[in-house]
């Protein structure tokens, strides 16, 4: 017999459950929005279209600010000024192929090795030092496969992500009657009893166990402690009102082949977000792994498939199709970000969004030179960065320059040597 | 040169030596709690520098090694590992390498017996290890077993880390604020769905449906559908439209239905299969295939049913759809009557549903077992005859903490595998006293503290105290090893009374648990870690270049695999089998793909291959063949790489840095085994890829779905071909001949997988301990280090005296050591 699991998106269907964490709510009040004197806050956003960009389609043609737009390069050449496009860097030891896409926002080694542990990643490090000032300290959200994900903790543990954008609008900015707001509070505090009930057994289970074990016990402690202030600034967050949008909520689309329409639609919830200052750091996983077929004209084969096309022409040409629709997909979202005006800035210019994928090539599954782009943020824009395609630069030091545009005091992320070299702050 | 080289030994001898002396007073001191008699340092100290410098110390760092900068503390593991492969090299006689001076043979020994005993007490000590989470799938086993539900809890919660294959090894599986959250909201749907929320239990309906019920007959009837005397409707064929739903199957709500099939193969002498999945209108939903199955020849008057059971969703309709039939003229004809090609004569299908089984549920006892829950009766007595009523209950008690303190010692005597005390629930009464107080209902309350127990880390973690397992802890490890769920009441039992501990106990509750329905959860969960089968689907085989893979053969994959260890376990057979068996698990897919001799049917079973087949074992089973390719390609590398982990039990070492991938190209101008032999040619990779790539070169005779090529297939050049699947000509053409030939390390050439396998299957003895590690380590969820070799050698000689049969083995690491300790 064939047990047919139902999906998990039933279940919730079925039986009302909100599962509440890739949205966790935090303390602050919401910061009003560029008042006078005041600058706009800074924001973070981390995608990886995890199936790569071919080379030969992506890579510009010169240095500097120069350079020659590729032919993908080219469908977003109108925000040229605004990013920057990097060759040759990626994460140093980060191999395996796929397996590199958990290590992307983390640069962890060796993810397909024995005794593999993820760390921290990027959005997650900014979360935990900035996060406290809006209602929800990060957002991350899939396009794709149910289990994707960029955002791991710092005990190497996979943060499910959001993958409607519908739930993603609801938890942002649909504001629940009395009694679902009191059943709500209800419910957070319950958990916070139940958290204090098992945390005093944890307690008396770690007085008896050897030290190998007890780290495991403090772990589990600090999950709970740490759940446990999450659940309690849930509960002040739930009293007060959530920002209004005048933007109907997003219809989901659940169709596999719809991945153009599905990032769209993930994008707008992103710029959604960071406009109202719900939060001010997203990160989106487009996972393609399931393979699906891509409705887009021309394509015949699954995305995943086209990956390894071998150099034959028909599939490379499809893939083509692909890729560039994704990369006008991004293009839009720059696009919407600029239309967003903060006083004397953009949107866009308080937001950095890096772009790109793990692997370098997906026909051979290479995870060096990676294809990067940061767009927005408050750099000096408007070139290519190019390092050595056989010795690369390692891109944590990019991590580490938006940490601190964010103004978060860092000096190291994961194996950087430094910040980015070539990439300048602009100032303000 | 020589002269040169031997004075700069000389000249820097004693120097190394001198740092050498420091490395191991260091390496000394960590360990010198041990019991064991360590041998002087001088051996290893006087061998590293005689025939190890040259190479590995003073700045040369060949390989990546350099001695003088290796560090001693055997507490950190990547140290611990450096210092294991040097030793394994040696005693190995790898290293020093052919070109080098070699040492004499008490030379090596003095060397191994000086290192061997410092790295078990390290390991020793490292090994007392972690408290182990129960990973995804144990914990929805342990919920949906222990209140009767058949939810899909893995999915709610985040994916499980690995360790190497495995996805229960303590060490690696980490606990976040973000599991305690989902695991509440776990909790509670479980507690939703099991809590009996009726009066009486719900009615389950039964559906009898027929392609006469809709108007798709007064469409198809008589033009690709035929009606037959008996009221049966037949398909000839299998192309997508007209499609094989029904639409009277139609489901109101979710959850678990009983499907029957009626009907009978039409026009054929052979049985005909098809397929049984749901459909829905919902764009982009999901189609299921809930199985295949086969009907036997019959004609009007006739019939046949086949029977399973499913959890279907609200708004799907089942579509019963023939296979590997055709009617090629279908659209040309104004009748379907003259036609004499086989069909699929569908007489009804039966559901019944949403079962319901025990009710209330086993999880509604458990909680509230003892207790009064009454209905509250509605002010208006009429209110219960509105559709829409749904029933209030209360529980009444007249001493509230008691009655609550019964219910949750109860709950956690289940939940913790093992008695408690009142002191144990203690702080869960508490719980519900302080809910209560706060102005729960009772039933509420209870069920907060109830959550709090399936949270607590006493149910989330396997309490393995150091040292010998008392009998729970054999109980839960036995249980999750060979069941993948909690103990049951006779494990319990067995604990409580110690006669689990015995070796005649342990022994007898290991042959009931591997004849229990549940032990089919320890081959899907062993296949999925140890051979990779849950990645069966992460890559979907190119159309052009594989047209013959369809989902009957998709189905049948994995199955073989499960089914032929199934059969290992229950014949004993010897672990030869694992690369060479006489025998192979079929059914009419796999036995036209394997292009063995045809058998009728669906179901799988034990064929007896013909002499000299290059099917039978592991290796040969498409399922394997396909999670080591990537649906376009195969790489020797990739494949070789996976055996010798999987198999032979030496994962290699990953690639050095800064050494790119070689791409793939299927234009039909070069093969893959050419592109990378500019690669291994170079001396620093040969190193490694002399043991690699000769398992991975056998295995280039199968296609990355599984089937034998002698020319590997292109799109582009090549010579076209005249081979018609499901009716279509093919599109590819046939490019370069395949080389399956090599030569393993030691002087063992093959010329093709018939010759590689010979000398693995040979080597019994190597392919036992493999697999005594990958079982030890998914029974324990630990993984094996260097103390547990003596252990694992043991098992080796023991199964050898019993002729290495895979029902003995499974015994035999039930009864070690490595397993009845921590």
């Amino acid at each position: 017999m064939f047990r047919q699991p139902i999906s998990r998106r039933s279940f919730l269907r079925g039986t009302g459950v909100a599962v509440a964490l890739p949205l966790l709510e935090s303390t602050r009040p919401r910061t009003a929005l560029a008042a006078p004197g005041h600058d706009s806050p800074r924001r973070m956003v981390c995608i990886c279209t995890n199936m790569g960009m071919m080379p030969k389609y992506f890579w510009p043609d010169g240095e500097g600010h120069d350079y020659r737009p590729s032919e993908y390069l080219s469908h977003i050449d109108t925000y040229r000024d605004h990013y920057t496009v990097f060759s040759g860097v990626s994460h140093p030891d980060v191999d395996g192929g796929h397996h590199a896409e958990i290590s992307y926002l983390t640069a962890a080694p060796h993810p397909a090795a024995g005794g593999f542990k993820n760390s921290i990643s990027l959005d997650q490090y900014a979360a935990e030092r900035i996060g406290v000032q809006t209602r929800f300290p990060y957002i991350t959200l899939n396009v794709g496969a149910e289990n994707a994900t960029l955002s791991w903790t710092a005990s190497g543990v996979r943060i499910p992500a959001a993958r409607k954008p519908s739930d993603v609008f609801k938890r942002l900015f649909v504001q629940g009657n009395q009694s679902e707001v009191a059943a709500q509070i209800q419910k957070l505090r319950d958990g916070r009893s139940v958290l204090d009930t098992v945390a005093n057994r944890a307690k008396r289970l770690e007085r008896s166990l050897g030290s190998y074990d007890r780290e495991k016990v403090q772990q589990y402690f600090q999950s709970v402690r740490e759940l446990e202030q999450r659940l309690l600034k849930a509960e002040e967050w739930e009293k007060r009102p959530k920002a209004h949008v005048d933007e109907a909520p997003p219809i989901d689309v659940d169709d596999p082949t719809e991945l153009i329409v599905r990032t769209e639609l993930m994008m707008r919830m992103i710029r959604l977000a960071l406009e109202t200052d719900s939060t001010r750091i997203v990160a989106l996983a487009i996972d393609q792994n399931s393979n699906p077929k891509v409705n887009l004209p021309g394509i015949t084969q699954g995305h995943h498939s086209l990956t390894h096309h071998g150099n034959r022409n028909d599939s490379v040409d499809q893939l083509k199709t692909i890729e560039t629709a994704q990369m006008k997909v991004f293009g839009e979202l720059l696009g919407g970000l600029q239309s967003v005006k903060e006083g004397d800035h953009s949107l866009l210019d308080r937001t950095m969004v890096l772009y790109g994928s793990n692997l370098g090539n997906a026909n051979s599954h290479d995870n060096r030179n990676m294809p990067m782009i940061l767009a927005g943020g408050g750099f000096k824009h408007g070139s290519h960065i190019a390092f050595d395609q056989n010795d690369n630069y390692p891109l944590p030091n990019l991590f580490v320059s938006m940490l601190q545009r964010m103004g978060i005091e860092a000096d190291r992320f994961a194996s950087s040597t430094g910040t980015m070299r070539g990439l300048e702050m602009e100032r303000g | 040169m020589i002269e040169r080289c031997s004075l700069k030994c000389d000249a820097i001898g004693h120097i190394v030596t001198a740092s050498f002396v420091v490395i191991f007073t260091g390496l000394l001191l960590t360990v010198s709690s041990s019991r064991q008699v360590l041998a002087s340092d001088a051996e290893v100290t006087s061998f590293f520098a005689r025939y190890c410098k040259d190479c590995h110390a003073d700045g040369a760092a060949e390989g990546g090694l350099d001695l003088s900068a290796i560090g001693t503390d055997l507490k950190d593991a990547a140290t611990f590992a450096r210092w294991v492969r040097i030793y394994d090299r040696v005693r190995t006689r790898e290293m020093p390498p052919a070109d080098a001076e070699h040492p004499a043979k008490n030379e090596r020994q003095a060397f191994t017996e000086s290192l061997g005993p410092r790295l078990v007490a390290a390991h020793d000590l490292s090994k007392g290890t972690v408290l182990r989470r129960l990973n995804r799938r144990e914990y929805q086993n342990t919920l949906n077993d222990l209140f009767g539900t058949h939810l899909d809890l893995a999915d709610m919660l985040p994916e499980d880390s690995r360790s190497h294959e495995f996805d229960n090894v303590g060490e690696a599986l980490g606990l976040s604020m973000v599991h305690l959250q989902r695991y509440m909201d776990a909790a509670t749907l479980v507690l939703d769905t099991a809590i009996a929320n009726t009066t009486t239990a719900p009615e389950s309906k039964t559906v009898t449906a027929s392609y006469l019920d809709s108007s798709d007959a007064d469409k198809f009837v008589g033009k690709v559908w035929k009606k037959l005397s008996d009221g049966a409707v037949v398909q000839f064929s299998n192309r997508s439209y007209p499609s094989g739903m029904i639409r009277g199957t139609r489901t109101q709500k979710t959850g678990r239905y009983r499907v029957t099939v009626t009907g009978y193969a039409y026009q054929s002498d052979e049985p005909v299969t098809f397929s049984v999945g749901g459909t829905s209108f919902v764009r982009g939903s999901e189609r299921p295939t809930y199985g295949f199955w086969s009907f036997p020849p019959g004609r009007p008057g006739e019939k046949y049913s086949i029977e399973f059971e499913t959890w279907i969703e609200r708004n799907y309709m089942l579509a019963v759809e023939p296979y590997g039939i055709n009617d090629p003229d279908k659209y040309k004809r104004k009748s379907i009557d003259d036609y004499k090609g086989p069909g699929l004569a569908v007489l009804h299908v039966k559901m019944e549903g949403p079962l319901v089984g025990e009710w209330p549920l086993p999880g509604h006892r458990l909680v509230f077992g003892g207790l009064d829950r009454r209905e509250i009766e509605p002010r208006n007595p009429a209110d219960k005859k509105k559709r829409y009523y749904k029933p209030q209950f209360e529980i009444v008690s007249d001493d509230e903490e008691s009655d609550a303190r019964q219910a949750l010692m109860r709950v956690a005597e289940n939940a913790f595998r093992r008695p408690v005390t009142d002191q144990d629930v203690a702080r869960y009464v508490d719980l519900f006293s302080a809910s209560r107080s706060e102005g729960s209902t009772f039933e509420q309350a209870l069920r907060t503290a109830v959550t709090a127990i399936f949270c607590s880390p006493k149910f989330l973690y396997l309490q393995e105290p150091p040292g010998k397992l008392n009998g729970y802890a054999l109980a839960s490890r036995l249980s999750y090893f060979l069941s993948r769920t909690a103990p049951d009441r006779e494990l319990l039992e067995l604990a409580d009374s110690h006669e689990l501990e015995s070796d005649a106990g342990l022994r007898a509750q290991t042959e009931r648990l591997l004849k229990s329905p549940r032990f089919e959860r320890f081959l899907v969960d062993l296949t999925d870690n140890w051979l990779d089968l849950r990645d069966i689907d992460f890559t979907v085989p190119d159309r052009k270049l594989f047209p013959e893979f369809d989902a009957y053969l998709r189905y049948s994959m994995p199955l073989e695999t499960r089914s032929f260890l199934r059969e290992l376990v229950e014949s004993n057979l010897p672990v030869a089998n694992i690369v060479k068996s006489d025998f192979a698990m079929l059914n009419s897919r796999l036995a036209e793909h394997y292009q063995l001799p045809p058998i009728a049917g669906a179901e799988l079973r034990k064929v007896n291959l013909p002499a000299d087949s290059i099917r039978g074992g592991l290796l040969t089973q498409a399922s394997i063949l396909k999670v080591t390719a990537n649906g376009t390609n195969t790489s020797p590398v990739t494949r070789g790489a996976w055996v010798m982990e999987r198999i032979l039990g030496s994962p290699p070492p990953p690639p050095p840095p800064g050494v790119p991938g070689v791409e793939p190209d299927i234009r039909g101008a070069a093969t893959l085994r050419e592109l990378l032999d500019r690669h291994r040619n170079l001396p620093a990779c040969n190193a490694c890829h002399q043991k690699i790539d000769p398992p991975g070169f056998a295995l280039e005779s199968f296609n990355p779905i599984g089937g034998f090529r002698e020319r590997y297939r292109s799109i582009g050049t090549g010579d076209k071909v005249k081979i018609l699947v499901n009716g279509r000509n093919v599109s590819y053409r046939l490019g370069p001949a395949v080389d399956s030939s090599g030569e393993l390390p030691g002087d063992r050439p093959f010329v093709d997988f018939r010759g590689f396998r010979e000398y693995l299957g040979a080597d019994q003895r190597l392919l036992t301990r493999t697999l005594t590690e990958k079982l030890l380590t998914f029974a324990t969820g630990r993984e094996l280090g260097f103390s547990d070799r003596s252990e694992v050698d043991h098992i080796v000689a023991e199964s050898e005296k019993k002729g290495f049969g895979i029902r003995d083995l499974i015994h035999l690491v039930v009864q070690s050591d490595v397993f009845r300790t921590k």
